[in-house]
């Protein structure tokens, strides 16, 4: 990990502390996440991924505006069949896999239209870092790429309020891991649902 | 509490279900490579000579011939070149074929092979043509470099006579099945077959692919 990305990283957690310790309304958060690969995902690995998991853990830093800090896992996995690809002055012929694992680390501002009503749409902006492992096997052989890139998460969701505490949570978030200096960016759509508990 | 524990197990299976399976069945992890020189014509059919000999070897060792599995790359590769129109020419010290064949079998826990950039010379096995050895031997443009792997590999190797050059002969194409050494004789062979059909159906053949669709 580059030391900007440390600094990111060490940065986003110590903000969502302060926040979430000083704050009188802190949440937690469990979701589950369905993603739909988009531009340069898409084109390595078109297939929806069924299989993400994201946690949350932040404050409410007054009616309208909460923060957190958002942590997420998500696979995308296809079979490519049995294929040739070219190499140099040569062709492999197999069957190839490949694989995407994410892992976004997000600052998540949120602002929360009507926050205390059962219905709370909201809109946010998460911030962060992807931690992004690409990897190609082919028969014996494996191509791996682990990458971390600088991201933006721009998001809308609805809250709806089960309970004194408890909140049905359902969001959109398009993920737009950058591009670095030797990898391409990375993006999907996330659709999540899932449960937000305040303490 | 109850809480608390479903929500562990649910978030450990969530995890668990988030790696997705890969190759499930063994010859899913076969490969087929070729590398070969592009300013060869191996479209255009030419003479060939096939020993009727496949070296077997494990751990780099010479190892007794497995006559099944030797029968069968021999069959196989002899099919293949006389179906794209090569003439079977055997090797004579005046008049040598366009492509001198060989086929190793390197049955092994040990060696596999991967193609670097550095040029080399050829480590050497080719039967009766000790009567003409030029001093340069066979050399790649490429060198093929064994690495430590448990699997088996099947090594097709092509040499040019005629395009000799100070006593150096060229290869001019290298094509390497890789796989596990598991499953039954039946299976293997198989594999074997597979194998050897993707190397041909591969550039620099494919121009003459389609006679074999």
């Amino acid at each position: 990990m580059n030391s900007f990305v440390k600094k990111i990283v060490a940065g986003s957690a110590l903000f969502t502390v302060l926040f979430a310790a000083s704050g009188q309304n802190r949440y937690s958060s469990v979701r589950y996440s369905l993603a739909f690969p988009t531009g340069n995902t898409q084109d390595y690995i078109s297939k929806t991924s069924f299989r993400g998991v994201e946690f949350e853990f932040g404050s409410y830093i007054n009616t309208h505006w909460s923060i957190g800090l958002q942590m997420g896992y998500q696979t995308f996995y296809k079979e490519m069949g049995k294929t040739s690809y070219p190499i140099r002055d040569g062709v492999i012929t197999g069957y190839q896999y490949r694989y995407i694992h994410a892992v976004p680390l997000l600052l998540q501002p949120r602002y929360h239209f009507a926050a205390n009503a059962k219905i709370n749409p909201f809109v946010g902006m998460g911030v962060g870092t992807y931690w992004v492992e690409q990897t190609t096997e082919m028969g014996l052989y494996a191509w791996v790429d682990k990458i971390w890139h600088f991201g933006l998460a721009p998001e809308a969701g609805i809250g709806v309020g089960l309970g004194m505490r408890s909140m049905l949570f359902a969001s959109a978030q398009y993920n737009w891991a950058l591009p670095t200096a030797h990898f391409d960016s990375r993006q999907w759509m996330s659709m999540k649902l899932g449960f937000t508990y305040a303490f | 509490m109850n809480q608390k524990f479903l929500i562990l197990v649910a978030t450990v299976a969530l995890f668990t279900a988030c790696y997705p399976e890969g190759a499930t069945y063994v010859h899913e992890l076969d490969t087929a490579m070729s590398r070969y020189d592009s300013n060869f014509a191996f479209h255009e059919p030419q003479s060939y000579d096939l020993p009727d000999t496949v070296a077997f070897f494990k751990n780099g060792q010479p190892q007794a011939s497995h006559a099944v599995i030797g029968a069968l790359l021999l069959t196989e590769v002899n099919r293949k070149l006389d179906s794209l129109g090569w003439v079977k020419h055997p090797l004579v010290q005046d008049d040598l074929p366009d492509l001198m064949v060989s086929i190793t079998v390197h049955e092994n826990h040990s060696v596999g092979m991967i193609w670097g950039s550095t040029p080399g010379y050829w480590w050497g096995w080719y039967p009766g043509w000790d009567f003409w050895y030029p001093s340069g031997g066979w050399y790649y443009p490429w060198i093929t470099i064994p690495y430590q792997i448990h699997t088996g590999s099947v090594i097709v190797e092509m040499a040019a006579p005629n395009q000799a050059q100070r006593n150096r002969i060229p290869i001019v194409y290298s094509g390497v099945l890789d796989g596990l050494l598991q499953g039954s004789e039946r299976y293997r062979l198989q594999r074997l077959q597979v194998g050897i059909n993707d190397l041909f159906g591969q550039a620099p053949f494919r121009g003459a692919t389609n006679r074999w669709d």
